[in-house]
């Protein structure tokens, strides 16, 4: 497939429209969060009413609710419930290593972690949250029209490439960063960014997209294996009779991985390739929706 | 064992010196094993771990070692090039002598012959021996004369040269001239060593078995003969010229023996080499001689230009057919009126009864005679013509038409000028008459230059009528027959390349007793051969060689040697260097001159003298072994790759069953070859025929969600656009409405099942083949079963009523038409469900605007009044269809993106339609219809 932001736009759209809105907001307590505005229960600049308190001298004579002032003998000042949206920020691997598929059944890794984080782009900027990508520029957007903007940026800004390069982002406490990778490097890079970005208070979610060859090991006979980011090779002769202890390593880097997650107050998503994309996106996007209310309330 | 141990030789010994080598190439294949399949693999840090576990290094396993050196030995001998059996040595000092029998009788086995020659001489060089050749065919020479050829000693190599570029040649061997040469050579040459002799016969006798006695004695008196022969059966074949069987040609085939029974094909063809008809020759068990008549309409009968013995090349298996064999037909005409009365007395029962036996009678009015082609008129009693028939006649005449006229009544009375002599006006006499007879007349002996020379006449013939001829000077030289008395009764003229014959009495027995007798017959025949290339009057005629046959029977332009031939020779002589057989003459007049006239049977060599060593031409029971080990090899290395492929996990296959499986199959196909075990794995292979059942993957997919489908059409433009287009459709669907469907299916209406999908896009092209009729009944099954078509004819014109506009549609359209149950259609109404099922629209625009879209007209009958065929002619699917980005594909006629929106939204209602059926017809929209009714009421009041 080629990829170009448009084409990928178009592919995330498709999984998107196919999730409703409304099952999600299914789980919500108050329409208010899915319009993306979540009320801060204390008065502050916003739309909707929140109270009426007697006048006070420092209050701005425009505040005064005239007709609320008129049906008693005190004047009335008219407040709104303080309004704020959050900011999810992205981030999406785009290292070599996310160019693999094992069978040309499936798509590649990168095109399917691009297609997942750009339908989450959708979805939260549909429900009016900022959205922004982890780069240089540093900029979030809202609302829907900013979308082919975000697809431009993930496909072809090269900042994204490398996991370690995270680590020279400074983002605003309140927000909230997903990370989309196969995670397959030395779990000690995983833990600093995840120290990294705990230190900013931010709480992080990781979205780990495998192919279904790296976690079943399915090839058989002869083999020369070659790492895509020169980790090394190695040739094995029967590769069947090593599967059992490769799915042993293998287990127990999920296990940590998702130790240290839980660790950092942090949730991790598995995702293969072969599967439904609409599964991890639903859940991702019912958890952030849960915390975006929570945070509000 | 050990005797065939013995037997083994090698061409190229110095090549087993390479096994020598094979322990290198065991340690080659040892230090490298196979290399693996590289798979680049992102987790791999996992398996670097993992590493240590397994940590053996990869090596060739034993018996893969084994067999590659088998390979590598297998190709070291079949370079060495093993042989079994090598040819044995030859005895004699002196030097060889090999005699070849190249007559035509040599042809059948030449290259045989020529190679077992080769090999001979081949063996002679190993043995450093001179070698003589002698050809016992003669040769022509300068100066008229007949040489045998005999070559000197010659060195191996130049014998072999000169052995390849023989010939066989198309004529009888020449034993005795050649013996005579032959011991010439040994006096000049002086050879004193015994020679060894090998003579490689054809196996026929020239002339009788004493003279192949004498031949093989002196050849014995050189040296030690040995004869080269073919076994009886194998020996050449002699196809004689046809016989005259009545009407029909009859093919006679002679073999030298028939121990079983077998066919031989004869094929004939014409002058332009094209085939006429094939007959097949069937000899029962030592059947030596067949004939065979060759049964074909008249016609195509004279186009045969040459007979064939087929797969048996050589001048003894061709016959040239010349116009001696051409079936002539004969036209009848009559004056008398007897044919309808009286038919045992009319004229031409009798002609016909002489004639009927060998030649094609017809019947009918002149012009259509001679429209037909007859070679020869015969006009009974016919007196005066009309001038225009005369007219046609003459011309005929000129061209080389034989015009028969015989003398009665009506001619008696009055003749016209188309008469070979003048007659007399008093016409006839007769017994008893005016100019009388005393008695009856017999016939004189027919003369030299009388067409009918030859001919003995019984005694009892008898003349008692005739009409006189006009006493002139020429009249005794055109006179072919006369009476006792001298008065002419068969007169005849050439004129042009035709003839005119009359004969001066009737036909039939009333004037004489002539027609009644054999003498008739014979003259009539005589006459008839006068037609088309008749030979009279030209027998001391040299023909020139036209086209001569080679040995192998080729047809080529003779050469400076050939010579003609006498025109009364060529039933006589036997083809000989000079004269070898072939078509002989002008453009004009052709004679065939062939090899099966004068050889009226084959004499087969059937015992040699005592003393003579006999064996077969085939006598080469070495075996060379070297294709059949390098057959092996390529074999085993072909089973090498596919082990290498296998342990490197290469192969499709899943596991060790699946490859079983798979060799399996392959040794079925390769070994047995059983076509019935092949037809059941296809079987299997091919589910597609096979019912589904509900867990097909297909029908599971299919169903998971709800798919736009189109018909492939076969044409790639329309294709893409039917799916691009209902792309488009399916996104405006998701996007509008709660019909949200997968990808669009494109499905072949004879193979697929359509009941999965509610929308069928059909697009019309000229290029469609017609459906079969499992097509036809899958198509009405979807109808019935509630399915929905939509046929777009794309091509603007659906303004006309389908099933009436049916001469102007594809074929296909106009077969959907007239095969399927469908009742009328009907333009779309107002208020028709279609028009307000999600939209309210009035025209259904696609990529042009302006065609009516049918439907059918009967609503409220079967499946609840939803019309299951949608037809039009606008293009809906060019106005969907959108790029990968976004952009529509086609602009729109007349335009405006109003109209491409039109068109969506067309498709959203046809697809509300197929899947909601007609409930909208009626009640969501009926405010927005009232009012809509209403104000049209205001703007036209009724």
């Amino acid at each position: 497939m080629k990829l170009s932001a448009q084409n990928i736009q178009r592919r995330a759209e498709s999984v998107a429209v196919s999730l409703p809105p409304l099952l999600v907001a299914a789980e919500r307590v108050a329409l208010s969060v899915l319009q993306g505005v979540h009320g801060r229960r204390s008065p502050g600049p916003g739309e909707t009413f929140w109270q009426f308190r007697r006048y006070e001298p420092t209050d701005s004579v425009s505040s005064i609710d005239w007709r609320q002032s008129g049906k008693t003998q005190h004047v009335y000042v008219r407040e709104q419930e303080w309004e704020a949206s959050q900011t999810i920020w992205l981030w999406c691997d785009r290292t070599r290593s996310m160019d693999f598929r094992s069978d040309t059944k499936h798509e590649t890794k990168e095109v399917r972690a691009l297609i997942l984080s750009l339908a989450l782009a959708m979805l939260l900027l549909r429900s009016g949250e900022q959205v922004g990508v982890v780069n240089s520029i540093g900029k979030s957007f809202r609302g829907l029209g900013a979308l082919p903007r975000l697809a431009e940026i993930m496909v072809r800004d090269t900042d994204l490439r490398n996991i370690d390069s995270l680590k020279q982002y400074t983002l605003r406490r309140d927000a909230q960063i997903i990370i989309i990778s196969d995670f397959l490097e030395p779990l000690t890079a995983t833990q600093e960014i995840i120290g990294w970005f705990s230190g900013q208070q931010l709480k992080g979610h990781l979205l780990q997209v495998l192919d279904p060859a790296e976690e079943a090991l399915p090839f058989r006979g002869r083999a020369h294996f070659v790492g895509s980011e020169m980790e090394g090779e190695i040739t094995i002769n029967r590769v069947e009779a090593i599967q059992e202890q490769y799915l042993e390593r293998f287990k127990s880097h999920q296990d940590d991985l998702s130790r240290m997650a839980s660790h950092a107050g942090w949730t991790l998503r598995s995702h293969g390739t072969s599967e439904n994309p609409e599964i991890p996106l639903s859940s991702l996007y019912l958890v952030l929706s849960n915390a975006l209310d929570r945070a509000a309330h | 064992m050990i005797s065939s141990f013995m037997a083994l030789s090698f061409v190229a010994p110095w090549a087993l010196g390479t096994l020598l080598v094979l322990p290198v190439i065991w340690w080659l294949l040892k230090i490298k094993p196979p290399s693996p399949r590289v798979i680049e693999f992102p987790a791999i840090r996992f398996l670097l771990s993992v590493q240590s576990v397994e940590q053996t290094p990869a090596k060739t396993p034993i018996w893969l070692l084994l067999f590659r050196i088998l390979i590598a030995t297998l190709i070291i001998l079949a370079i060495s090039g093993p042989v079994i059996n090598p040819p044995q040595m030859i005895s004699q000092d002196g030097p060889i002598v090999i005699v070849i029998d190249d007559g035509w009788g040599g042809t059948a086995n030449w290259q045989k012959q020529i190679q077992a020659v080769i090999t001979l001489i081949e063996q002679a060089e190993v043995e450093n021996k001179k070698v003589i050749v002698a050809l016992s065919a003669p040769r022509a020479e300068q100066g008229r004369r007949v040489t045998s050829q005999v070559s000197n000693l010659l060195l191996p190599r130049e014998a072999k040269n000169f052995v390849k570029t023989l010939v066989p040649q198309a004529w009888p061997v020449d034993r005795a001239s050649l013996l005579k040469s032959l011991m010439d050579q040994f006096t000049d040459q002086g050879i004193e060593k015994a020679a060894a002799v090998y003579w490689f016969s054809d196996g026929l006798h020239e002339g009788n078995v004493d003279v192949t006695a004498r031949f093989s004695k002196s050849l014995m008196t050189l040296g030690p003969v040995h004869v080269f022969v073919e076994p009886l059966p194998m020996r050449a074949m002699l196809l004689l010229a046809p016989g005259d069987g009545g009407r029909d040609f009859l093919v006679r085939v002679l073999k030298s023996s028939n121990p079983s029974k077998s066919v031989v094909w004869i094929r004939a063809t014409g002058v332009a080499g094209n085939l006429i008809d094939r007959i097949p020759v069937e000899f029962e068990r030592n059947q030596t001689v067949v004939e065979r008549p060759i049964i074909l309409p008249n016609d195509i009968r004279n186009e045969i230009a040459r007979l064939d013995i087929e797969g048996s090349p050589g001048a003894g298996s061709v016959v040239l057919v010349d116009s001696r064999w051409r079936h002539r037909s004969v036209g009848f005409i009559s004056g008398g009126g007897f044919e309808s009365r009286q038919p045992l007395l009319s004229d031409l029962y009798y002609l016909e009864r002489a004639l009927a036996p060998y030649i094609e009678i017809r019947r009918g009015p002149i012009e259509k005679l001679i429209e037909d082609n007859v070679s020869v008129l015969m006009l009974a009693d016919v007196g005066n013509l009309p001038a225009q028939e005369q007219e046609v006649l003459s011309a005929w005449i000129e061209d080389g038409g034989v015009l028969v006229r015989f003398a009665g009544p009506r001619l008696a009375a009055g003749i016209d000028a188309l008469v070979p002599t003048p007659l007399r006006n008093s016409g006839e006499r007769a017994v008893g008459g005016a100019l009388s007879w005393q008695e009856p007349v017999q016939l004189e002996k027919f003369m030299e230059d009388s067409p009918f020379f030859g001919i003995q006449i019984p005694e009892d013939v008898t003349i008692r009528r005739q009409v006189l001829a006009e006493p002139s000077i020429d009249l005794q030289s055109k006179t072919w027959a006369r009476l006792i008395d001298g008065t002419p009764l068969v007169t005849g003229i050439a004129k042009g390349a035709g003839w005119l014959v009359l004969f001066h009495t009737s036909a039939n027995a009333e004037w004489s007793n002539l027609s009644l007798s054999g003498v008739f017959v014979e003259m009539l025949r005589r006459v008839v051969e006068l037609s088309e290339g008749g030979l009279f009057g030209s027998e001391n005629l040299v023909m020139p060689p036209f086209n001569v046959l080679d040995g192998y029977g080729r047809s080529r332009s003779p050469g400076p040697m050939n010579l003609g031939i006498n025109a009364e020779d060529i039933d006589e002589w036997v083809p000989n260097p000079f004269q070898p057989p072939g078509v002989y003459g002008t453009e004009v007049l052709r004679r065939a001159f062939n090899l099966g006239h004068r050889i009226e049977e084959l004499r087969p060599i059937l015992e040699f003298p005592s003393g003579i060593e006999v064996s077969a031409l085939q006598q080469s029971n070495q075996l060379y072994l070297r294709p059949w080990l390098i057959l092996i090899a390529v074999l085993l290395s072909l089973l090498d790759l596919i082990i290498a492929m296998f342990m490197r996990g290469l192969l499709p296959v899943r596991n060790t069953l699946a490859v079983l499986g798979f060799m399996y199959f392959f040794s079925a196909i390769m070994i047995l070859g059983d076509p019935a075990l092949a037809q059941t794995s296809l079987d299997e292979a091919n589910d597609s025929s096979a019912p589904r059942s509900l867990s097909d993957p297909g029908i599971v997919e299919a169903t998971r969600s709800i798919h736009l489908a189109y018909v492939v059409t076969g044409s790639k433009g329309v294709d893409a656009v039917s799916r691009a287009g209902l792309i488009g459709l399916s996104w405006v669907l998701r996007q509008r409405t709660s019909v949200e469907p997968g990808l669009p299916v494109g499905v072949n209406p004879e193979e697929d099942s359509l009941v999965l999908y509610p929308l069928i896009y059909w697009p019309i092209t000229n290029e469609q083949p017609l459906l079969s009729d499992r097509g036809l009944a899958n198509i009405e099954h979807y109808l019935t079963v509630g399915g929905m078509i939509l046929l777009d004819t794309r091509d603007q014109t659906g303004s006309a009523q389908p099933q009436n506009n049916i001469r102007q549609s594809p074929a296909l359209f106009r077969q959907m038409l007239k095969n399927l149950n469908l009742p009328a259609l009907s333009v779309v109404s107002q208020g028709h469900a279609l028009t307000q099922s999600f939209y309210l629209m009035d025209r259904f625009p696609g990529r042009w605007d302006n065609g009516e879209v049918w439907v059918e007209e009967y609503e409220g009958g079967v499946n609840d009044g939803v019309s299951s065929l949608v037809v039009g002619g606008n293009d809906w699917a060019g106005a969907w269809a959108l790029s990968p980005s976004g952009e529509p594909l086609f602009p729109v006629v007349p335009g405006g993106e109003k109209q491409r929106e039109l068109a969506f939204r067309f498709g959203v209602n046809i697809m509300m339609y197929s899947l909601t059926g007609n409930y909208k017809a009626d009640q969501v929209h009926i405010s927005t219809i009232l009012r809509r009714l209403k104000r049209t009421d205001l703007l036209e009041p009724k």
